[in-house]
């Protein structure tokens, strides 16, 4: 609901308790229990009129509640842009959509002088001012899908167990050859060990930016443009190649699913564990 | 409190004193209706003051959850967003990160070198020490510069007629007078660093945890934990972090997928902010 629609409620409910403390007036004392309805009416809508300002989003989906649940929105709470590169929301009639901007970062305080990290922390707060329109910049530590990575590391560990069981069936092998080999075998296990035992997470740092527009593709083309704009305001201010992200990439920083992919939730709930220890 | 607070408390409170004003000819009844009114009148204070805790109690008394989305849950005690899928509860909770203000710190020209120097390592050192998902967002819009200067200039100018209207009276209050010149030297400073170059931000920041379970409860459990952890860690921001409850939650939960125009923003944000 928008605040036209927020003022028309506030002003009927206004109106409503109004005319229930002028029919109160009317009210002769004979039958005050009728002037007790009308005081309550009067007084639910002085309530009804002050929730308007915070709670106006609530109003239609309480009237439609169900089982002590109240549904605001049925579908999901965004889907993906056909370009790929903004999620499109859709709120009644109104249509907007919000493009992320990946910002890599790759200097580190450890490497820097007092110097090099005041200049940093400027940059950084020049950073908050370079839109006028709200921007939100955001630093996500989430877990990294390892599914892949652990599987190539799988494959490098057989193709070289295969590769020392040949050599060891071999009479004529060069023991220095197996021994390589022997070496190599007991790297990627090793690797395989730690790789899988601990916890990767990944630090991502982002804005992001929504423009509404009457159709999908106003919407998805302001937000866009607005997008590319502030890319180059953070490219020149941290001197770094800030880019607009597309697809997959944008889902790791707006899903819980992808933020914690379920390969790794064993990992995230055995250090749950050992903090709980 | 804000321009908008006030009309919508103002007509609120104009009604429940006009039912108080006409229950006085109804004898007994009469005293119901007073009571009835004064009970009104408290519920919309603290609707309007600390609506953060009354939404919860009433949600959590009837048992109440909201659906902002498919597949997530606003629990009713109003602290955590929660994603039911492929049989892992996903919980994600809030906390506010308002920096502190300062009168002193607001007062001096010139920032402070050596804590902007140590805020690069402070953060590095943060993250390392934090094993499980979090966010830390910020929301900034820069505001027009000519209009916030001329605000400034405003309110000084008023603060400086004040002042020398309290130095002219014949008992002049020192501590009053104090605080109206340190006022005055916090708005000089402004507009001085605007003269530097700094532009003038509005901005929210809040932190953002997603923990998960398999089952509800050891989801938020382990949220709680979570949150609890980054209060500790962020702490050294000199940051006040308080969990998130109430209305804030579904607001900051569809930050993640739209961010609204200015005006709704800090609306949104006038009394828990």
């Amino acid at each position: 609901m928008n605040s036209q629609s927020q003022i028309l409620i506030f002003a009927i409910s206004i109106g409503v308790g109004i005319v229930c403390v002028i029919l109160m007036g009317f009210i002769p004392s004979g039958l005050a229990p009728l002037a007790v309805v009308f005081a309550v009416l009067a007084l639910l809508s002085s309530i009804v009129a002050f929730a308007t300002k915070d709670y106006l989003f609530l109003f239609e989906p309480f009237t439609k509640m169900k089982h002590m649940n109240i549904v605001i929105e049925e579908s999901d709470p965004f889907y993906m842009a056909q370009s790929g590169n903004a999620i499109v929301v859709r709120r009644g009639n109104d249509i907007f959509a919000t493009a992320f901007i990946k910002i890599p970062i790759y200097s580190t305080a450890t490497e820097m002088d007092d110097d090099q990290k005041y200049n940093f922390a400027i940059l950084f707060a020049r950073l908050v001012s370079i839109s006028k329109t709200p921007m939100r910049l955001s630093s996500q530590l989430h877990a990294i899908n390892k599914d892949e990575y652990l599987a190539r590391i799988n494959a490098k560990l057989n193709e070289s167990e295969g590769r020392y069981n040949v050599l060891q069936g071999d009479k004529n092998a060069d023991p220095k050859a197996l021994d390589r080999v022997k070496g190599e075998v007991t790297m990627w296990r090793n690797m395989l060990d730690n790789v899988s035992r601990s916890n990767s997470q990944q630090l991502g740092v982002y804005a992001s930016v929504s423009a509404a527009g009457n159709s999908e593709d106003e919407a998805i083309n302001m937000v866009s443009v607005r997008a590319e704009e502030i890319a180059a305001g953070i490219s020149t201010t941290l001197g770094v190649s800030a880019n607009v992200m597309s697809g997959n990439e944008i889902l790791v920083f707006t899903d819980p699913d992808k933020m914690i992919p379920p390969a790794t939730i064993s990992e995230i709930m055995k250090y749950k564990n050992t903090q709980a220890a | 409190m804000d321009e908008k607070t006030i009309v919508y408390i103002a007509a609120s409170m104009l009604l429940v004193l006009m039912v108080l004003g006409s229950s006085s000819s109804f004898g007994i009844f009469g005293i119901l209706i007073k009571i009835l009114a004064v009970l009104t009148f408290i519920f919309i204070l603290l609707l309007a003051f600390a609506d953060f805790l009354l939404f919860p109690v009433i949600t959590r008394i009837f048992g109440i959850t909201i659906t902002p989305a498919k597949n997530f849950t606003i629990t009713s005690s109003q602290d955590s967003v929660i994603k039911y899928s492929n049989g892992i509860y996903y919980a994600t909770g809030y906390l506010t990160a308002n920096v502190y203000n300062y009168i002193f710190a607001a007062e001096r020209a010139t920032d402070d070198q050596p804590e902007l120097a140590a805020a690069p390592e402070k953060w590095e050192k943060a993250i390392m020490n934090i094993k499980f998902p979090f966010k830390f967002n910020l929301i900034a819009a820069s505001e027009d510069i000519q209009k916030y200067r001329d605000e400034l200039e405003t309110k000084r100018g008023l603060l400086e007629f004040q002042y020398s209207k309290e130095m002219q009276s014949t008992n002049p209050n020192p501590m009053g007078l104090e605080n109206m010149q340190r006022e005055i030297n916090v708005i000089q400073t402004r507009i001085d660093k605007i003269g530097e170059g700094e532009k003038p931000v509005n901005s929210i920041m809040y932190v953002e945890s997603t923990a998960v379970g398999v089952s509800l409860k050891d989801a938020q459990d382990a949220l709680t934990n979570q949150l609890n952890e980054l209060q500790t860690i962020f702490n050294v921001f000199d940051l006040s972090l308080i969990r998130i409850t109430g209305r804030e939650v579904y607001s900051l939960f569809s930050f993640n997928y739209l961010i609204p125009n200015e005006s709704e923003l800090f609306s949104m944000f006038s009394t828990q902010n």
